[in-house]
Parts: C-alpha cells; sequence; structure tokens
C-alpha cells in the first residue's frame, strides 16, 4: 500500500516536473520569437532612417562669394561704397542672427532698420548679416530656408547693398508662421526689385541650400538657439528685460559704448558726422 | 450572476481594453514624434544641442537616432510586442525628456524643446512651454508606467505569443 503510493507519488512528481520543463522550454522558445521580430522590426526601421538620412541633401555645394567665415554678410560703408563714410572711424561690429520667417527679427527691423541704414552709411557701425534657417517647421514648404538661400543669391550675384534691399523687402513681405510661405516665383520678383534680375534659377534650384545648411548648423554650433541673436562688438545684446529681445535703446546704447572706445571724435553720431566731414577732406 | 461582478473584477475585465488605448496613445505620440524628425535630423541635431546637456562628440549620435529610437517604440507599441519591455524603455525615454526640459527651465535657457522637430529655437518667453511639455510627458509617463505594470492588453502580437487565459475568456 505505502510502496505504491510512493511509486505514484513519484510518478506524479515525474509528470509535474516534465510540464514544467515542457513549459520552459516554450517559455524560452517564445521569448526567442519575440527577440527574432523585434530584432527585425529594429533592423527594418533602422535601414529605412539609414536611407532616409542618405537621401538628405547635407552641407556644402558653392557658397557665395564674399561670404565671411560665419557665413555672414558684411553690410558696411565699405561693401556698399558709401560716399558719406566718415573717415577715421572704425565701425562698430554689429553681428545679426536672422531668420526671414521669424516675427521677432521683423519687429526688430521695422526698429531699428533706419537707424543701421543711417550708420552703416555714415561708417559708424558695419553689420554682419548671419542668415539662418531654424523656423523650417513654421512654413508648410520650408519657407526660412528658401528665403536664406534666395538672399544668398541676391548677395551672390549684386552685393551687399542689393542683399540688403532684398532683406528689407523679404521683411515687409513675411509670410505668417504656420501657412505655406512665398513661393519661389514671388522671391524671385522681390529679387528683382532688389536689383538681382538674374537669380530665377538659383532661387528653383536653392543653388545655395547648401550653404543655408552650414551656416544655421555653424550657428548652432555657437550656441544660437533663438533669432534675432545680435552682437555688438562681440557682446550678446540683451532685452530692456529678462525674456524680452532688445531693441533700438539697447542697440544704440550698446554701440555708444563700443564707440567711445574706439573712435577718436566724439562718439555722438552727429558730432562724428560734423567732424568726420572735415577729417575725410582733410585726409585727401 | 451580475452580484458576482465585483469592482475588482470589472478592473480586471476593462483592464486589457484600457492597456489598448494607452499602447496606441503612447505609440502614437513615439510615431509622430519620431516622423515629424526624421525628415530634418540636422533640426534634430540642433535641438539636442540646444539643452547644452550632451557632449558635443555626441550630439550628432543622440541627435540622428533620437527619430529612430521613438520609431521603433512607436511600431512596437502599436502591435503591441515586448509590451512590458517597450514600456519601461517608454518610461526611461520620457523621464529622460522631463529631466533635460526642466533642467533647461532651470537654468533659464530659452528654447522649444524640439519634442515633435524643430531645432530648438525659441521665439519669445518659453515657460508656457515648459509647463505643457512637462505636463504632457509626465502624463506619457504615467501610461508608461501602467503598461509596464499590467501588459496585458486587447490585440496584440504578445497575446498571440502568449495564450493568456484571461484575454481569452473576456468576451
Amino acid at each position: 500500500m505505502s510502496n505504491r503510493k510512493k511509486r505514484d507519488d513519484g510518478r506524479t512528481a515525474r509528470a509535474a516536473q516534465m510540464r514544467r520543463e515542457r513549459e520552459r522550454a516554450d517559455a524560452r522558445r517564445t521569448q526567442l520569437t519575440v527577440g527574432a521580430i523585434v530584432a527585425a522590426i529594429v533592423v527594418i526601421i533602422v535601414a529605412a532612417g539609414a536611407a532616409i538620412f542618405a537621401s538628405e541633401r547635407g552641407g556644402g555645394g558653392a557658397t557665395p562669394h564674399d561670404l565671411t567665415n560665419d557665413f555672414g554678410i558684411v553690410y558696411s560703408a565699405q561693401s556698399i561704397g558709401s560716399d558719406q563714410a566718415v573717415k577715421g572711424v572704425k565701425p562698430v561690429k554689429v553681428v545679426f542672427y536672422e531668420d526671414f520667417q521669424c516675427p521677432t527679427c521683423r519687429a526688430w527691423e521695422q526698429q531699428v532698420g533706419s537707424y543701421v541704414k543711417q550708420h552703416v552709411n555714415l561708417g559708424v557701425i558695419s553689420v554682419e548679416y548671419r542668415p539662418i534657417a531654424i523656423l523650417d517647421q513654421a512654413s508648410t514648404t520650408n519657407y526660412s530656408s528658401r528665403a536664406a538661400n534666395a538672399a544668398f543669391c541676391v548677395f551672390n550675384s549684386q552685393g551687399a547693398a542689393a542683399f540688403h534691399s532684398f532683406h528689407d523687402i523679404l521683411y515687409a513681405n513675411q509670410p505668417a508662421e504656420g501657412s505655406a510661405g512665398l513661393d519661389d516665383s514671388t522671391l524671385n520678383q522681390m529679387a528683382e526689385q532688389a536689383g538681382a534680375d538674374n537669380v530665377s534659377s538659383c532661387i528653383d534650384n536653392q543653388d545655395f541650400s547648401g550653404t543655408v545648411t552650414d551656416a544655421t548648423d555653424a550657428a548652432s554650433q555657437n550656441n544660437i538657439v533663438e533669432t534675432p541673436t545680435i552682437f555688438v562688438d562681440g557682446k550678446e545684446l540683451q532685452g530692456p528685460q529678462p525674456n524680452t529681445a532688445p531693441g533700438l535703446p539697447e542697440l544704440a546704447d550698446a554701440v555708444l559704448a563700443a564707440g567711445a572706445g574706439q573712435a577718436p571724435p566724439s562718439p555722438s553720431p552727429n558730432n562724428q558726422q560734423g567732424a568726420g566731414g572735415s577729417s575725410a577732406s582733410q585726409g585727401r | 450572476m451580475a452580484v458576482d461582478v465585483t469592482w475588482r473584477s470589472r478592473v480586471d475585465i476593462a483592464w486589457p481594453w484600457l492597456a489598448l488605448v494607452a499602447r496606441l496613445v503612447l505609440g502614437g505620440v513615439w510615431l509622430a514624434a519620431g516622423a515629424a524628425k526624421i525628415g530634418d535630423p540636422e533640426a534634430s541635431v540642433r535641438a539636442v544641442r540646444a539643452y547644452q546637456l550632451v557632449p558635443d562628440p555626441l550630439e550628432r549620435a543622440v541627435g540622428y537616432s533620437l527619430p529612430l529610437l521613438e520609431i521603433c517604440l512607436g511600431v512596437l507599441l502599436v502591435i503591441g510586442l515586448a509590451q512590458r519591455l517597450v514600456a519601461i524603455a517608454s518610461a526611461v525615454l520620457l523621464a529622460v525628456f522631463i529631466v533635460g526640459i526642466a533642467s533647461a527651465w532651470a537654468r533659464g535657457l530659452q528654447i522649444e524643446c524640439g519634442c515633435f522637430g524643430g531645432g530648438g529655437a525659441s521665439g519669445g518667453d518659453p515657460t508656457a512651454g515648459y509647463r505643457w511639455d512637462i505636463l504632457r510627458d509626465v502624463g506619457l509617463l504615467v501610461l508608461a508606467g501602467l503598461l509596464a505594470w499590467r501588459p496585458t492588453s486587447r490585440f496584440s502580437v504578445d497575446g498571440l505569443l502568449y495564450p493568456d487565459p484571461r484575454t481569452r475568456e473576456v468576451p
């Protein structure tokens, strides 16, 4: 009796163990299956992603001539051939990172536009415009990149003065964020208005898209994370309060402060004009 | 019969369906975020750089792999494969994002999260953006936590591979 019970118990235990082993083997198989499917899915996604990345246009390609090493366009009395330039005054360097889709850049331009034009003409300041494209998401057609490319086209073909007119026209006609932006033929009409009537293929083919990519990348590496970002004499211009954009008062103050350290005549622009006028004639 | 249906068993019955919804929401968000980034990986690199948390040599690698990782998680969640593992990975990634955004906020950086593409560049005051981004990510983290806790859900590949009596009994 006890022997038989023992035998039965042994049989049950063996059966239970076999069942457990079978279940463990099943679980292992299922785990392997899951692992294999996951691996396959990951491989497919990574391969597809790599193909997408490879097909994307990168930087490089043609570069507009006379661009600075930082992908900037120098707008100065010298580069536009101003005849009002004050001799003996070293212009204060202003650097302006801009995105033609950026409303704050537009507001900045509206405030400082005439001040900049006047002081560049006099040679009191020089502005290095660094167009970048960080707001492609704000239009359905990558307007940021296309507008920056068009600006490089105009500069490459007609120089700094035409670039600056085009730049003004771009801001005056800035499309709303979230819209389709302006199409290439509109950009071309605006370029013609700015004096560049030979850039339609440059705009259509985005000849300088590589430059735009490189410029944007370079700005990012310099920790430029927003537009407008403005430097006067190497110092970043801050707004009147935290989280506000700087305006004309901040720019004018910073230019005066920087100019006081280097310009021999009085730093006031009006005095400089008078004093510079006479020194210019003496120089000749 | 109806008397026997306690609150707990109601949750048991409803859970696989709730988990399905959680899976689809979380997976959908991953897919949307990955798809928005994959078309412009350079913007993704810029967004990573804008946080100033990743060492320079790794920025590019992180910027390029993030959209791929997000799409992988999204696909696995939507089809319901290796759900617990994927839920845990999602929770970890979301926690990293939350820490990143909170740290950008705390350091006074003026950036956009770049969560759904974009290069991390911001216009004006970013505070409202940070708050909303963190709230959204915390919500998603809760979903990921629930899925990691009880991954059993309807219409999942896991359900086909691991026949679970509980899901089979559900009408």
